[in-house]
Parts: structure tokens; C-alpha cells; sequence
């Protein structure tokens, strides 16, 4: 299936496994909702000069997985996120080229991981003056497992390049299995390139601060947890949508055991 | 009905925090060693001391932070057992304590932390509206930027910022008795103006008991200290009226010394002897 986006803002609704293509000839958001067991793949394009929002917006209970190519083109701009609030199993492979120069590609993710959960996810930089930001915060629930594959490559020749990525994940139980592998593959080295990670429990510096302004330790723990996804929602720039997944944010992270 | 309800809701209560014989220990080391104290509604006691003798010691334990251990002694807020309450028992119930140095919550905007905060004290969450009106009031008040309420809490706030925004919150919680702890480091001289007019304010309002920690007398000039007292190696030394204050400031803590026979700067294992090896990631290799 083939969409070509001609709207500032779609949301597109996905409820079938299928080959899906998808071009980018202008600015615009698009929300892709998607539902029920899938195995989808895709191959999206960003024109030269277009700036692109993605948000992936999960809402199956059944097992998900995906197989993702993007094609970043000259000075051009694609920003794509995942809302994971379903605590159901998934498989995100996620490929992004910034194939010419000034193109930049931001991966953002949002997971509460309740099952089986793995994100493998690599932006290539093969063009100078390209840029890249992966961001993945996440809550790991007792006896989930979540893997995380974040590669960050600059190609020799793709000088003042710039990759970073961020990784946060905060665990609720002690027994969770979580493996997080950053991995920055320079070949240049006119370029920036950084990477951070956390893991853990939440900080009892943090959560103390919380009580002592007289919310309790679960009180504190969730507004800690909502922290950690609630940035997902100001991707689209979009206030109906952002107070939807504001709520449901909420909504699940009252759900969950803290 | 909690202090901070009856506030909320416009009618003041009563105060009185008493302390006594309170000893404290950090990590098996005694840190207090007999603290007697009594705090009343509308009264301002500047606690004063030598860096490293308690004095922070003192408010967090009066708090509740988990690290520092109770040993002997006992704190009441109105007759209430203030031990025996969890941390958050103690904010709900009417204390509150302005850190030295406040938390930064990345992903956690200001209003989500203050709404929560003040709706844990209600039994009804606060409108909207009422809530935005009292945020709005607070920050123009402590004259701080507008876009406080949609930034990350303490998220990379500079040092004035983040104690103002201690401020912000204790002026939106409304308790009973107030721990400042060096809440005016970090505040340029107009800061410190607009910081203590606002806690004078808040005083005269809801007639808020205050213990200051500062190590400046221009701070405890503009509070104006009902009581004074200086605390010296787990222990209040002197205690007296603003004149205390005043006189430190111009003679520093010297006099102490000679009068107790006290070496300030002899403290037991201040500094643990330590060795220099190589780093963890060394080992390992």
C-alpha cells in the first residue's frame, strides 16, 4: 500500500499486516495508529527541504513487529516516534539513512515494557553536515524483557556530522531482564558524537524531594514514571493529540504496580 | 484537620514544633547529640554554626530524610508524634523544608510537581483555574520567569532559580512551620530582597513559623529573627535574640570558642583517610 502525504496533518489507521511505502513531499504529522497482530513493513522517503513528524501510536494487545526503512534527503528533516503504552510484545527494526547533506533524523521512544519488548534501531549518517538524536525513555515492569540496539554510524566523509543518543530506563521491580547496547560506529573524525545511558530504580533522592512535599512513595513514583514518557506526547505539535496520549499516559501508569 | 488543609481552605491554625533532647546519627556517626528547641507560629529562629555541625543535620532530620537515624529524643508538631509519621505524613501535617539543594526532575514540569503536591493535601484535586491563579501569583511574586510552570523541575535552573522556586512551593503548600536551609545562596542582592519579602509576606499572612539556616546576616537582617541560636558540634551553644546574629556576623564565632572552651576546628574524622588507586573500569580490563 502506497500513501503519498499531501495534508499538514493525517492520522492513518493500520489494522492489517502489509508492505507499506509512504512519501514525505511536504512538511506535515501524521499519526499512525495501529492495532491487532502485525508484521508490517515499511519504507518511508522525505523529499529535499521537508521537515517530517512520525508518531506511532500502539494500541494492539497482540504481538507487534515491524521492519522500518527512512530515506532522509538533502536538508531535509524526519523526526518519528513511538508511544508503547500497551504492555504487549513487540519488535521494532528500524533503519534511518540521512543519505545527503544537512538531512536529520530524531527516533524517539516511549515505552511502558510489560512483556516481551525489543527495539533495534540504527541511523546511518552517510552525507556530511547530517544530524541524529535517539532518544529512548522507558518503565520495565516486573519479569519484562526489554532489549535496546542503538547504532549510531558516521560514514568516513561525512565530516561536522553530529549523532547523539539517550537512554533511560527506569525499572519497577528487581527482576526484569533489561539489555541496552549503544553502539557509535565513527569513521570520521571531523564529528560529534555522544551517547548516555541510565538504568535503574527510581532515585530515593528524587522520590524523598517528591515526599517531602507530601505526595507518597507511590504518588511519587508515578509523576517519576510519567515523567519518563510524557515528553512522546510534544512531538506532533498538536494539543487534541497531546492531551490523548497525556491521558493515557496517566491512564496506564495508574494501572501499573508501583 | 492538617495544617495545611486549614490554610487551603483559609482558616490558620495554630503552631508549635518542639524538640527535645533529640540526638541523630549519620552512617553509625552521632551528628546531634541533645538538640532542645521550640519553634511557635509567627516566630523566626536563625540557626547559626560553623559549616559541618549539624545544623542541615537538624532540619533534614526534623524531615524525615531516611539517611539520618533518630537515636534518642523526640519532635512534635502541635503534640503530634512527628517521628512516627512517614515523610509525606510530615509535609501533609505542616512542615516544610527548603533544601540546600533542590532535586532536578528531568520530564516532570513544575505545575504537573505542584499540582500533585497539592492535591496529595486535599480532598478534592484543585480547580484548574484556582490552581493556574495561585502558580501565576506565586511566580510573579518571586519575580520569576512565566514559563516556570512548563519547564522541567530544578532542570537546568541556575542556583537563584532553583532556591526561588523553593519558594514558589512553600508558598503554594502553605505550612504550618518552614526549614530555609541556606535558601539565599545563590540569590543576588535583589534576589534575596524579593525572596525574603515574600517569606515575610507569607509569615504575616498565615502566620508561618520559620528556622533559617543562612551564614548571612543580610539575609536575617531582612527576616528580622525573633530568636537566634548557634549550633556547635551536635549541640546549641548559644541561643538568644537578633543582637546574636548581629554579632556574629561583626566577631564571627571566635568568641564562642574562648567562652566554652570549644576548638571549632578540631573535628573528629571530618576528613577519612583515603588511598588513590586505579579506577573500576581498570580492575576490570
Amino acid at each position: 500500500m502506497e500513501y503519498i502525504i499531501k495534508e499538514a496533518f493525517e492520522r492513518i489507521a493500520i489494522t492489517s499486516s502489509d508492505t507499506y511505502q509512504m512519501t514525505f513531499t511536504q512538511n506535515a504529522n501524521v499519526i499512525i495508529d495501529y492495532d491487532g497482530s502485525l508484521d508490517i513493513h515499511w519504507e518511508v522517503t522525505v523529499a529535499q527541504d521537508v521537515k517530517a513528524t512520525i508518531l506511532f501510536l500502539n494500541h494492539s494487545t497482540d504481538t507487534v513487529t515491524t521492519n522500518e526503512i527512512y530515506h532522509v534527503k538533502k536538508d531535509a528533516s524526519l523526526t518519528m516516534a513511538y508511544c508503547e503504552l500497551m504492555l504487549n510484545p513487540i519488535q521494532h527494526t528500524t533503519k534511518v539513512y540521512l543519505e545527503e547533506t544537512g538531512a536529520v533524523g530524531n527516533v524517539h521512544t516511549a515505552t511502558v515494557c510489560g512483556d516481551k519488548v525489543s527495539y533495534d534501531v540504527a541511523i546511518q549518517h552517510l552525507a556530511p553536515y547530517t544530524q541524529s538524536n535517539m532518544e529512548n525513555y522507558g518503565i520495565v515492569m516486573k519479569g519484562a524483557h526489554w532489549d535496546v540496539v542503538a547504532t549510531g554510524q558516521i560514514k568516513r566523509g561525512c565530516y561536522q556530522s553530529k549523532a547523539h543518543q539517550t537512554t533511560r530506563i527506569l525499572t519497577l521491580d528487581e527482576k526484569q531482564n533489561v539489555k541496552v547496547l549503544p553502539i557509535l560506529l565513527i569513521d570520521e573524525n571531523d564529528v560529534e558524537a555522544s551517547h548516555a545511558c541510565s538504568l535503574g530504580q527510581p532515585d530515593e533522592n528524587q522520590l524523598y524531594y517528591m515526599q517531602s512535599r507530601g505526595m507518597n512513595r507511590t504518588q511519587a513514583i508515578q509523576l517519576l514514571t510519567i515523567g519518563y514518557l510524557l515528553p512522546i506526547a510534544t512531538i506532533i505539535d498538536d494539543e487534541t493529540v497531546r492531551e490523548e496520549i497525556r491521558k493515557e499516559i496517566e491512564k496506564k501508569v495508574q494501572l501499573c504496580k508501583m | 484537620m492538617e495544617h495545611a488543609k486549614l490554610c487551603m481552605k483559609g482558616e490558620i491554625d495554630m503552631a508549635t514544633l518542639e524538640i527535645k533532647d533529640l540526638h541523630v546519627s549519620v552512617d553509625g556517626k552521632e551528628i546531634l547529640k541533645g538538640i532542645d528547641l521550640e519553634i511557635h507560629d509567627h516566630e523566626v529562629h536563625a540557626l547559626m554554626g560553623p559549616n559541618g555541625n549539624g545544623k542541615s543535620t537538624l532540619l533534614q532530620a526534623i524531615m524525615g530524610h531516611p539517611r539520618y537515624t533518630v537515636t534518642q529524643g523526640s519532635i512534635t508538631l502541635d503534640g503530634q508524634d512527628v517521628l512516627s509519621m512517614s515523610v509525606d505524613e510530615r509535609s501533609k501535617a505542616g512542615l516544610f523544608l527548603g533544601m540546600q539543594y533542590p532535586q532536578e526532575i528531568p520530564g516532570v514540569t513544575n505545575s504537573d510537581f505542584l499540582k500533585a503536591a497539592m492535591n496529595a493535601r486535599l480532598e478534592k484535586p484543585i480547580k484548574l483555574f484556582q490552581f493556574i491563579k495561585q502558580m501565576e501569583g506565586a511566580i510573579k511574586e518571586l519575580e520569576m520567569k512565566p514559563d516556570l510552570a512548563h519547564r522541567f523541575l530544578n532542570d537546568g535552573f541556575s542556583g537563584g532559580e532553583k532556591k526561588r522556586n523553593e519558594i514558589v512551593q512553600m508558598k503554594l503548600l502553605k505550612p504550618s512551620i518552614a526549614m530555609l536551609d541556606e535558601i539565599d545562596s545563590g540569590l543576588d542582592v535583589d534576589a534575596l530582597k524579593v525572596v525574603a519579602n515574600s517569606i515575610t509576606k507569607q509569615k504575616e499572612e498565615t502566620g508561618l513559623g520559620l528556622i533559617v539556616v543562612s551564614h548571612y546576616e543580610r539575609f536575617y537582617t531582612l527576616l528580622k529573627p525573633t530568636h537566634a541560636h548557634v549550633l556547635v558540634d551536635g549541640r546549641i551553644l548559644v541561643s538568644g535574640d537578633a543582637s546574636l546574629a548581629a554579632k556574629i556576623d561583626t566577631e564571627g564565632y571566635e568568641w564562642i570558642s574562648k567562652e566554652y572552651d570549644i576548638d571549632l576546628n578540631s573535628k573528629e574524622d571530618t576528613y577519612k583517610r583515603i588511598s588513590l588507586g586505579s579506577c573500576a573500569a581498570a580492575k576490570r580490563g
